[in-house]
């Protein structure tokens, strides 16, 4: 079978959108992951004591859950024992944001306890509230320290939407396979679709990599 | 708490409130709007004991993705372990070879390794694979790289010194490898090696995809026939959670053991 690669071409269309659509699916359950992953760590280093058991109990379930197990859960499970009615699209999002939720707390918890004890211990002796010295001097120090994880993650979160194929949302993967089983053109779609894949992830890994390696140049 | 004086215990109790109490209001109104939209009187009606009489199915694919998980991981493991002696030993060729593997199938997606190797491979080699096959070759090749990195960079935490001291006493290089460097690796490849074992545990359900009937699309199947997909799937859950949380303990234990 001879490769045609100016099959590719009448599709480049499709599959870009796809593409767009996957990153865009990605954006909106890191948004909102984002703001349950900060819920999630105040818990988890919250004084209460059962706050702090009910979130590391949520995080490390989140996280041990295979991917696909939640999203076909989500999507099964979750309309016929609640009222909520959602949309595919809105369970795909939901789900991969449980699981940004969980992997970003971590995230955000390490970069918090990452920044040395003396650090808040001056703020608080200059007088800073507790939540100025949150703002002012534990937050800068932290991002630093998460930027390398937090892209590393992202990474992980690309690679988790193709599941999300399984509910035949239009991302990479479902139009990518569409296409394929249609045309038979196996061949040329998945290491197009692979390449575009290897393109956004390798990037970010790389950034990640260089800036760990500069953050560990810095420090010693 | 009690021996600050007045200002401050008001100061802290303030400290209290304002970060322990916004995230504890959010939890609750979360809960709440969870409880009043929850099918109560449904969910009363749920069918547990249901799950046993497909506990035999249910091992089955348990038995399944247990297996490919070892096979993928032996494999890999060998792979990987060729692959990093490979980098050490080879010249600039190889290096970059050992490289692009690694980089290659760390950076794309398992389902996409697997949809190509089963659907886009045969028409390169024009060998078809079984299902089963193809799924666990791509588990493989994706297992050979991430342990490739975890031996190396295992072997590379091994401090310079050591290979000197080594060399000082007159050790050859076989006794160094097997004395010095290996057993003070093996140790730090441990934790990175539980984790990896655990993520292709998990990434294993991903091969259901492809219609490999391990637990996860056991699971799949039984919901289909029973009509009782909340009881199936919430015991596949809870059954990857529970190994899950073996695979955290044992490698909590591990990591003790190896410490003292």
């Amino acid at each position: 079978m001879e490769i045609n690669l100016y099959f590719i071409r009448d599709h480049v269309a499709t599959l870009t959108i796809a593409g767009l659509s996957t990153l865009a699916i990605c954006a909106a359950a890191l948004v909102i992951g984002a703001a349950m992953g900060a819920l999630l760590c105040c818990m988890r280093m919250s004084r209460i004591g059962a706050l702090n058991k009910v979130s590391s109990i949520v995080i490390d379930s989140l996280r041990s859950i295979p991917e696909l197990v939640l999203i076909f859960w989500l999507y099964s499970c979750l309309p016929l024992v609640t009222y909520f009615s959602l949309t595919s699209l809105q369970t795909g999002i939901l789900s991969l944001s449980l699981i940004a939720a969980a992997y970003l707390a971590e995230i955000f918890r390490a970069g918090i306890n990452g920044v040395h004890v003396g650090q808040p211990e001056a703020g608080f002796a200059l007088g800073l509230t507790r939540f100025q010295t949150l703002r002012l001097i534990i937050a800068p120090q932290a991002a630093r320290m998460m930027i390398s994880p937090f892209l590393n993650f992202l990474c992980d979160l690309i690679k988790i939407s193709t599941l999300l194929s399984a509910l035949s949302l239009p991302e990479l993967a479902y139009k990518a396979s569409v296409l394929a089983s249609n045309t038979y053109r196996y061949l040329e779609i998945y290491t197009i679709v692979g390449a575009f894949y290897f393109l956004v992830i390798f990037t970010l890994s790389t950034i990640a990599r260089s800036y760990e390696r500069r953050l560990l140049e810095i420090k010693t | 708490m009690s021996a600050l004086p007045l200002p401050d215990r008001i100061r802290a109790r303030r400290r209290l409130i304002a970060g322990e109490v916004l995230p504890l209001a959010v939890i609750l109104a979360l809960i709440a709007l969870i409880a009043v939209n929850v099918k109560w009187s449904f969910i009363a009606t749920l069918d547990f004991p249901v799950v046993w009489r497909y506990a035999a199915a249910l091992w089955r694919g348990l038995y399944t993705t247990l297996g490919i998980t070892f096979v993928s991981l032996a494999l890999g493991l060998v792979a990987g372990i060729l692959l990093a002696i490979a980098y050490r030993t080879g010249g600039r060729a190889v290096r970059s070879l050992v490289i692009a593997h690694t980089e290659l199938w760390r950076n794309t997606p398992l389902l996409i390794q697997v949809l190509w190797i089963h659907f886009a491979l045969p028409t390169l080699t024009g060998v078809s694979t079984s299902i089963l096959v193809s799924g666990t070759l791509a588990l493989t090749l994706q297992a050979s790289a991430y342990l490739a990195e975890v031996v190396r960079g295992g072997i590379a935490a091994v401090p310079r010194s050591q290979w000197d001291a080594a060399h000082s006493l007159g050790l050859g290089t076989f006794p160094t490898w097997m004395r010095v460097i290996l057993p003070q690796a093996i140790k730090l490849m441990i934790p990175p090696l539980v984790n990896t074992s655990f993520s292709f545990f998990k990434g294993s359900t991903i091969l259901s995809i492809i219609g490999v009937s391990e637990l996860m699309k056991m699971g799949s199947i039984i919901s289909v026939h029973s009509h009782k997909p909340i009881e199936i799937f919430t015991t596949v859950g809870l059954i990857y959670l529970i190994i899950g949380f073996i695979f955290s303990r044992l490698g909590r234990l591990v990591e003790k053991y190896l410490s003292n």
